[in-house]
């Protein structure tokens, strides 16, 4: 009767016996031929329903009683309909396939939550360390029982990073033989992209398991960790024996949660690798200490911009006389525009002015051989300096000042004076010729020559947050620093200029006080610019 | 008036004939914006080439709407020089506020910005009388 039904059906009497199947029933209970099944070969959860529905009577509505679960690995919903003899008729209706996609879909939900925490953990950070120590972590937890993180190499020894389950994460670096995992070596030189590899836990080297892991491993999938252009590592997952092996679902996600980790590690990578060659550049780059030379004093302070990407263009050297009878060559300037091209300009232009030390006489041949050699066609970055040839001469000290396009020096008189010096020229590096124009000048003792770059005179803050510091209370300022000591002066401004910023950013500020100091000049060992020849103990 | 960037840096059109451009420069033409510059200029010389050919003998800039100049301001108007000189163009600077003339002054360039441009070798003579004829 029921044999062309597409569904299982499986009539039960009152007394819970079976009296009526179909073919489709009894292939599915049975497993057998065309024998007739009996109570025994009912699922257990299908007779209690079929209980359940006679003590609660003749149910009133088609869909009530109805019950689920599995048969033969295949899971049904059973909906029962009574029949006037008081039979039920069990409809058996396959949900296997919806399960599955309900399962895979949770598990997706799961998976897709993972990969924005991993996500999330990772790019939060640009620690390596710490980018490595998630990674091994998160893996660990949700992917396998251990993982262990091994980083591209260094020299020969490889960082390598070990997490299991719940566990602590540790550390090691060690000298390890990519070979000795079979596909290892691929995975770490990262091009052309490897898949996943699964290999035989029984060759696994002692490095490979995590120290202090002591189950039986079972199974073991290498993944690349994809980089940007070159890989950041492999990560290597490990389950026990006792936990399933991967799937092919699982080995899928352990390649998509590689994919999110390797390009946090590579990002964090190339940050610190930026950021090592930033301190390397910055530390030739710093400027020199500055003290006294044949009786000249000298001081620089410099305060660079708090932005970090954008590293200072401005910069001072004093290169010293081989004697004092020589000229102390001392240099103050600002490379247009900022960040690393500025640096690196700063750096270049410290460079030639260093090899033209010999020539540092004539200011004029030193400009025009620096701007033939800074000229470029593919951009018009120039740089704006201060030149100046310093010697004691008896008493006093002379300078001889050539701006390249700068801000005028400023000398500090005896009496509190302030006084522009009025030299001029075209800045270097943009144009195909320049032009100079030299000053000379004497410093009295207790008088000092300023040298300061517009990240002072273009401070902007005061009382209104909106003003620049500029040059007329940079003038106020100075009409107070007369005789004292060049330390004292450029602390005085620095300070000055600080306070009238506030806290707001800043350019670079650089300054450098040439002074001739108060009674600090031995006039018994100097005589006229020319030292005296005959030796003069004077702490006998 | 074309605008060529949005409000807080900008360069627009003036007036135009076949040998004069007249640009305004709006906001701040520093290290964030001074790459912008160029382009937007260029664009607007184009676009003069574009409607009377090679003609354009003079390009004068206007200030008045300047609100800050850098250094990077000044090397992207350097760059604009050395394009410009080599075509025949004579560069003017008009309503230039005073740190700007201050800072051209003291970089020592003023002269060089705004030197006479002679006529672009390329040019033939009887063409550089002719849109006038």
């Amino acid at each position: 009767m029921w044999g062309g039904a597409p569904y299982p059906v499986i009539v039960i009497d009152r007394a819970g016996d079976v009296v009526e199947t179909n073919d489709a029933a009894r292939s599915l209970l049975l497993d057998r031929g065309a024998e007739e099944p009996t109570t025994g070969d009912l699922p257990r959860w299908l007779a209690e329903a079929h209980d359940r529905l006679k003590s609660a009577g003749t149910p009133s509505r088609a869909s009530a009683g109805a019950a689920a679960g599995a048969v033969a690995g295949r899971t049904f919903e059973a909906h029962p309909s009574p029949t006037e003899g008081g039979d039920v008729v069990w409809w058996l209706v396959e949900n296997t396939g919806l399960r599955l996609a309900e399962e895979a879909l949770h598990s997706e939900r799961e998976r897709a939550a993972l990969l924005a925490e991993v996500s999330g953990e990772l790019l939060s950070s640009l620690n390596v360390d710490r980018c490595t120590e998630v990674t091994a972590r998160m893996a660990a937890g949700h992917l396998a029982d251990a993982a262990v993180i091994v980083a591209p190499a260094q020299g020969r020894r490889h960082a390598l990073t070990y997490a299991q389950g719940e566990g602590d994460v540790t550390r090691a670096v060690l000298p390890v033989d990519a070979r000795t995992v079979p596909g290892l070596a691929e995975a770490l030189q990262g091009f052309p992209p490897v898949p996943t590899r699964w290999i035989d836990p029984e060759g696994l080297p002692e490095w490979a398991v995590p120290p202090g892991f002591d189950r039986t491993i079972g199974s073991v999938i290498v993944t690349p960790l994809p980089g940007h252009g070159m890989p950041a590592g492999v990560l290597i997952l490990l389950r026990s024996s006792t936990h399933r092996a991967f799937t092919e679902g699982e080995e899928l996600f352990a390649r998509l949660f590689a994919a999110r980790a390797g390009a946090a590690l590579s990002a964090a990578r190339l940050y610190a690798e930026q950021s090592s060659i930033t301190a390397t550049l910055l530390r030739e780059l710093l400027p020199p200490r500055l003290e006294r030379v044949h009786d000249v004093d000298y001081a620089g302070a410099y305060r660079a911009s708090q932005d970090h990407e954008r590293v200072g263009g401005d910069f001072y050297d004093v290169h010293p006389g081989a004697h004092a009878t020589d000229e102390t060559f001392v240099v103050l300037g600002d490379v247009a525009g900022k960040g690393l091209e500025a640096a690196v300009l700063t750096g270049k232009i410290r460079s030639v002015l260093h090899a033209l030390l010999p020539l540092s006489g004539d200011h004029r041949q030193v400009l025009g051989l620096l701007n033939g050699a800074l000229l470029n066609s593919h951009h018009t970055r120039f740089a704006t300096l201060v030149l100046t040839s310093v010697r004691r001469c008896s008493e006093q000290v002379r300078l001889r000042l050539t701006s390249a396009g700068h801000l005028p020096p400023l000398i500090i008189r005896e009496d509190g004076r302030v006084e522009e010096v009025a030299t001029s020229g075209t800045l270097v590096g943009a144009l195909p010729r320049i032009r100079t124009h030299s000053v000379d000048v004497t410093l009295a003792p207790g008088e000092t020559c300023l040298l300061y770059t517009d990240g002072i005179t273009e401070a902007r803050g005061g009382p209104l947050g909106d003003q620049l510091f500029g040059e007329a209370r940079l003038r106020e300022a100075l009409g107070e620093c007369a005789r004292m000591p060049a330390e004292a002066v450029v602390e005085r401004v620095q300070m000055l200029a600080a306070q009238w910023l506030g806290s707001d950013r800043h350019d670079d500020m650089a300054t450098l006080a040439i002074t001739n100091p108060v009674g600090g000049h031995d006039p018994a060992r100097v005589v006229d610019g020319y030292q005296d020849p005959r030796p003069r103990g004077r702490e006998s | 008036m074309t605008s060529y960037l949005p409000a807080e840096f900008s360069v627009t059109v003036q007036t135009a004939d076949a040998q004069a451009l007249h640009l305004a420069v709006h906001g701040d033409l520093d290290y964030d914006t001074s790459d912008d510059f160029a382009p937007a200029v260029a664009g607007a010389l184009d676009a003069h080439a574009e409607r009377y050919g090679p003609t354009l003998r003079d390009l004068h800039l206007d200030w008045a709407e300047l609100t800050a100049f850098d250094s990077s301001g000044l090397s992207a108007l350097l760059g604009l020089h050395r394009r410009t000189h080599p075509a025949g163009i004579t560069l003017h600077l008009h309503h230039q506020p005073v740190y700007l003339t201050r800072m051209l002054k003291v970089t020592g360039v003023t002269g060089h910005l705004t030197q006479h441009a002679p006529a672009a070798d390329t040019a033939v003579p009887a063409e550089a009388n002719g849109p006038t004829g």
